[in-house]
C-alpha cells in the first residue's frame, strides 16, 4: 500500500520540475503539505538547529525562505513536530526538532490534511494518483475510486494529474481509454490492452490486491500469495502486469515480481531503510531470471559480497542495479567487463541473505518444542489469588483485564 | 529517605555537613551526587536496607559511558577504625559494583594509604577535600539533592503524603528515588510502567506528583544514557528488540518465556475445544467465545517503544551535551521546581544552553508517553526556565558569587 505520505511528498517533488501552471495553483495545499513533510524528514534528526541551517536545509529542499518562515515552519509547530525560537521582532533564532518517529509521522497525514482543509479535487486527486501507481485502470474505473469526494472533483483530479504527466491516458480500438502512471507501467498498447482486459473480466480488485502484495514483497513465491487465487495470478502474469520466475531450474518455485521494484511512481527515492532490503532480496532474484546478465546463485552472491565487500566482475553490472545504487545500498566501481558491485550497507545486504537462504521455508513462531521448559529459571507462577481469578469462574470483561494486566506485571517482573 | 535526611542534617552535625561537602564536590567535578541513599537487599520488611551510602555519584563519560562512586565519610580522628572501614568499603564496592570508591577521613594515616593501596581504593583527608572545594568556590553551598531547603522540604512532605497514598507501593518509590542510581535500564524502564499504573489508580497530590515525576526524569534519563552507550556495541534495531522484550517478558536476554506461553495457549485452545467437543456430543449448540492469547496479551510491544529508542539515538549523537543531562535535570527538577534559585548561580550557566533545553524536553515528552499526564504534567516542559544562559568567558571559579546580573544569550541576541 503507497501511503498518504508517500504520495504527498512525491507528488511535491514532482510538481518542482515544472515549471507554474494553473494546475499548481488547483493543487497548491497538497504540495505544501509535501514541503511540510519534506521539511520534516529534513529535520528528523537534526536537534536543534540555527536559522541560518534551517533555511539552508529549505532551499535545499526547494523551500523559499518566505514560505518557510510563514506558512512551513508555523504548520509544523502547529503539528507540535517543532519549536521555533525568535526574537521579539519575530526574526527567527533556533528551531528545535521533536519530529515523531517514522510510523507516526505517516500516520499524520489525515491530521494535516484536515488542517490545511484540503478541497474535494486534491484528495481524489490522492486517491487517483494511488489506484494507477498501483495497477493500470479503464478511464471509468480510475474516477470510481476517486468518487467519494464526488464526480466533478474525480474528473477535475484526473485532468489536472494528466497535466503535470503523473497519470498518463491512451485511448483504445473501441472508444474507451486506459489511465496510468507512466513512471512505473511502461509500453501504451500494452497497457491499454492490461487494463482493459482486467477491466472486462471484472477482476480489478483480485488483481490490484495481488500488485499490492507483491509490492509489499518483491520475489514472494507464489505459493506463499495469500491475497488471492491462483487463477488470477496466472491472469496478472498473462497481462503483463506480474512477472513470474522460476529461479532454478532443478526446483519448481516459482517467484513474483511488479515493475514497482525498479521504479518509484514519482522517479525519486523513498528512502525507506526495510525498503532497502526488499530491494536487494528483490533485485538478487531478479537478476538470476530476467536481467540480461543471469545471476547463478544470489545467495552466493551475496556471501561473496559480504565477505570481500566487493562482488562481480561483469559488464552488465554497471547498468541493471541503478536502483541499488540511487538507494545507497552498493556503488558501481569500475567499467567495462571489470565492473563490480561495492557494498555500502552491510546490514541491508546481511538480512537479505537471511531472507533469501530461508525463501520458502515457512518461518515458525520461535521454539515450539517442550524441551526448552526446563531451562527457563526466570518464570514466576502467577500469584496465587490471581490465578484464582482465572479458574474459578467465568471471565467477565473487568477481570480479563485485571487478569491480562497481572499477567503483563508479572512476566515484566513489576512486582513492586 | 528524606526523614532520615532531615534526623542526620540537624545543624551542628558534623558528619552530615562532610557528606554534604563531598557531594557538592563531586557534582562541581561533573557526576550526578546524591546523600545518604540507602542501599536495599532482598530481605524481610524492615531488614531490607544494609546501609546508607554515604554519598553515591554517578560520573557519565564522553562517551556516554555510566560509572558510579562510592564515598564513605567518616569524622572520626586518628588510627581508630581506619582499616576496618577500608575493608568495609571495599566489600562495599563490589557489592554496589561501583567501579571507584573513596573514603573521606579527618586524617590517614600511613598505614591505611598503604591498604587503601593494595585494595585498590581512593582516601581522601579533610585537607585535601578543602584544598579542592577552593577551585569551586563559586558552586552554591546547598542546591538541590546536596541539602537544599526546598529539596529537603518538598521530599519530607512526599514522605508524608506517601504515608496516605496506598496506591503507590513503597518498594516502587524507594527504586526511583535510590535503586535506579544503581539499576540497568530494564529495571528503570519497568520501574517507570509500573509507576504509569499506579498514577492510573488515583490522584497524587503535590508535593508527591511532582517529587515522583523528577525522579522518574532521572530515571528515564539513566536508562536512556545507559541504552545510548550501547549503541556503540548494538544497531538500533536490535536495542529496540532488546527494550521491547524487557518490558514485555522482564528480560532483554531470555526469549523463553515466549516459547512457554505458546505452548500454554496451545494446550488452553487444546482444552476450551475439549470443552466444546464434548457439550456438542452431548447435545448443546456451539458458543463462540474468542480465547485470547497469552503470547500477544504479552509480547504487544508499548506504544511508546520508537520514541524512546528515538530519545536514545539523539541522546547519543549529542554526547557532549547528554552527559550533563542528569545534572540539568536534577537542578531543574529538584531546585528550580521545589522553589530554589541555586541553579540560576553562575557556576551552573554550562548546564542550562539551548541544547540542553532540547534534549530535557525531548526527555520529557517520552517521559509523558510513559508514565502518563498526571505525573508529566507535575514537572512539565520547562518553559518557565531560562535555558539560553552561556558560560562565562573567563570564570571566576574561586571566589564567592556577588549578586550578578546573568550574561545571557538572549540578551545578546537580542541587543544586536
Amino acid at each position: 500500500m503507497i501511503s498518504d505520505a508517500q504520495l504527498i511528498l512525491g507528488f511535491s517533488r514532482h510538481l518542482t520540475a515544472y515549471s507554474v501552471s494553473p494546475v499548481h495553483a488547483e493543487l497548491e495545499t497538497l504540495r505544501f503539505a509535501g514541503q511540510v513533510y519534506e521539511m520534516a524528514w529534513r529535520l528528523r534528526n537534526a536537534q536543534v538547529s540555527s536559522a541560518e541551517r534551517v533555511r539552508a536545509i529549505g532551499i535545499d529542499a526547494k523551500i523559499g525562505p518566505l514560505d518557510l518562515d510563514r506558512y512551513v515552519l508555523p504548520t509544523m509547530e502547529q503539528l507540535r513536530w517543532v519549536q521555533c525560537d525568535r526574537r521579539p521582532d519575530r526574526t527567527l533564532v533556533s528551531v528545535s526538532a521533536y519530529v515523531p518517529p517514522n510510523t507516526e509521522l505517516l500516520a499524520a497525514t489525515d491530521q494535516l490534511l484536515g488542517m490545511l482543509l484540503v478541497t474535494p479535487v486534491q484528495r481524489a486527486a490522492l486517491e487517483i494518483m494511488r489506484a494507477t501507481s498501483i495497477q493500470p485502470l479503464e478511464r471509468q474505473a480510475a474516477l470510481q475510486a476517486g468518487s467519494g469526494h464526488g464526480d466533478e472533483a474525480a474528473e477535475r483530479a484526473l485532468s489536472c494529474l494528466i497535466t503535470v504527466n503523473l497519470v498518463r491516458e491512451v485511448p483504445s480500438e473501441d472508444g474507451r481509454a486506459a489511465v496510468f502512471n507512466p513512471n512505473i507501467w511502461i509500453g501504451d498498447s500494452e497497457m491499454v490492452t492490461a487494463a482493459l482486459r482486467t477491466e472486462d473480466a471484472r477482476v480489478q480488485r483480485e488483481v490490484g490486491a495481488l500488485i499490492e502484495e507483491i509490492m509489499a514483497s518483491p520475489g514472494i513465491p507464489e505459493e506463499h500469495v495469500t491475497s488471492t487465487e491462483q487463477r488470477w495470478i496466472d491472469f496478472a502474469v498473462s497481462a503483463g502486469l506480474v512477472e513470474r520466475s522460476q529461479v532454478v531450474a532443478a526446483s519448481d518455485k516459482k517467484f513474483l515480481f511488479t515493475p514497482h521494484l525498479h521504479r518509484d511512481p514519482f522517479g525519486t527515492d523513498p528512502r525507506d531503510p526495510s525498503g532497502h532490503i526488499r530491494q536487494l532480496v528483490g533485485s538478487m532474484i531478479y537478476a538470476s531470471t530476467f536481467a540480461s546478465w543471469k545471476l547463478n546463485s544470489p545467495g552466493a552472491f551475496l556471501y561473496v559480497l559480504i565477505r570481500d565487500g566487493e562482488a562481480g566482475q561483469h559488464e552488465r553490472i554497471a547498468q541493471d542495479y541503478a536502483m541499488l545504487e540511487t538507494a545507497g545500498t552498493i556503488e558501481v566501481v569500475g567499467d567495462g567487463p571489470a565492473a563490480r558491485m561495492r557494498l555500502l550497507q552491510a546490514d541491508v545486504a546481511e538480512q537479505a541473505l537471511k531472507i533469501i537462504d530461508s525463501r520458502g521455508t515457512t518461518t515458525g513462531v520461535a521454539n515450539t518444542t517442550f524441551a526448552g521448559i526446563g531451562e527457563q529459571r526466570s518464570y514466576n507462577h502467577l500469584e496465587r489469588e490471581r490465578a484464582q481469578v482465572a479458574s474459578a469462574v467465568a471471565l467477565d470483561d473487568a477481570d480479563s483485564r485485571r487478569f491480562m494486566s497481572a499477567l503483563r506485571d508479572t512476566t515484566a517482573r513489576r512486582n513492586f | 529517605m528524606a526523614d532520615a535526611q532531615s534526623n542526620r542534617a540537624i545543624a551542628g552535625n558534623p558528619g552530615a555537613d562532610l557528606e554534604r561537602r563531598v557531594g557538592r564536590l563531586e557534582f562541581a567535578e561533573g557526576a550526578l551526587a546524591r546523600l545518604r541513599v540507602p542501599l536495599r537487599v532482598a530481605a524481610e520488611r524492615g531488614r531490607d536496607i544494609l546501609t546508607d551510602l554515604d554519598v553515591l555519584a554517578v560520573d557519565i563519560d564522553g562517551r556516554l559511558r555510566a560509572s558510579l562512586s562510592v564515598l564513605e565519610c567518616k569524622t572520626t580522628k586518628g588510627q581508630s577504625g581506619e582499616p576496618d572501614r577500608l575493608l568495609w568499603l571495599s566489600g562495599l564496592q563490589r557489592l554496589t559494583g561501583a567501579r571507584r570508591a573513596v573514603l573521606v577521613r579527618q586524617t590517614i594515616t600511613r598505614r591505611g594509604r598503604a591498604i587503601a593501596q593494595a585494595l585498590d581504593l581512593q582516601i581522601m583527608d579533610v585537607q585535601t577535600l578543602a584544598a579542592r572545594e577552593t577551585s569551586h568556590a563559586w558552586v552554591p553551598e546547598r542546591f538541590a539533592h546536596i541539602d537544599g531547603a526546598g529539596c529537603e522540604q518538598a521530599e519530607r512532605r512526599t514522605d508524608t503524603q506517601l504515608k496516605g497514598l496506598h496506591h503507590i507501593p513503597a518498594g516502587l518509590v524507594a527504586f526511583l528515588r535510590a535503586d535506579s542510581l544503581l539499576a540497568d535500564s530494564p529495571e528503570c524502564l519497568n520501574a517507570l510502567v509500573a509507576l504509569n499504573s499506579a498514577g492510573g489508580q488515583g490522584f497524587v497530590p503535590k508535593p508527591t506528583a511532582l517529587i515522583l515525576a523528577s525522579h522518574a526524569l532521572i530515571t528515564l534519563l539513566l536508562a536512556a544514557i545507559r541504552d545510548a552507550s550501547r549503541l556503540d556495541v548494538v544497531p538500533a534495531a536490535d536495542l529496540r528488540e532488546r527494550v521491547s522484550r524487557s518490558v514485555t517478558v522482564g528480560d532483554p536476554d531470555n526469549s523463553q518465556i515466549l516459547a512457554i506461553l505458546s505452548q500454554a495457549d496451545e494446550l488452553v485452545q487444546h482444552q476450551v475445544q475439549r470443552i466444546h467437543d464434548s457439550y456438542t456430543s452431548a447435545g448443546a449448540a456451539r458458543q463462540d467465545i474468542a480465547v485470547t492469547s497469552l503470547r500477544a496479551v504479552v509480547t504487544e510491544p508499548p506504544a511508546w517503544l520508537d520514541r524512546y529508542i528515538d530519545l536514545v539515538t539523539k541522546l547519543r549523537a549529542n554526547p557532549a551535551i547528554a552527559r550533563d543531562l542528569v545534572q540539568t535535570a536534577e537542578l531543574a527538577c529538584f531546585d528550580a521546581r521545589c522553589g530554589d534559585t541555586a541553579y540560576a548561580e553562575a557556576a551552573f550557566d554550562h548546564l542550562f544552553t539551548p541544547e540542553h533545553r532540547y534534549l530535557l524536553v525531548t526527555a520529557a515528552k517520552v517521559l509523558r508517553d510513559i508514565v502518563g499526564d498526571q505525573f508529566a504534567d507535575a514537572i512539565g516542559e520547562f518553559d518557565d526556565l531560562n535555558f539560553r544562559r552561556a558560560a562565562p568567558a573567563v570564570p571566576d571559579r574561586s571566589a564567592l558569587q556577588p549578586d550578578r546580573v546573568t550574561p545571557t544569550l538572549t540578551q545578546e541576541t537580542r541587543s544586536t
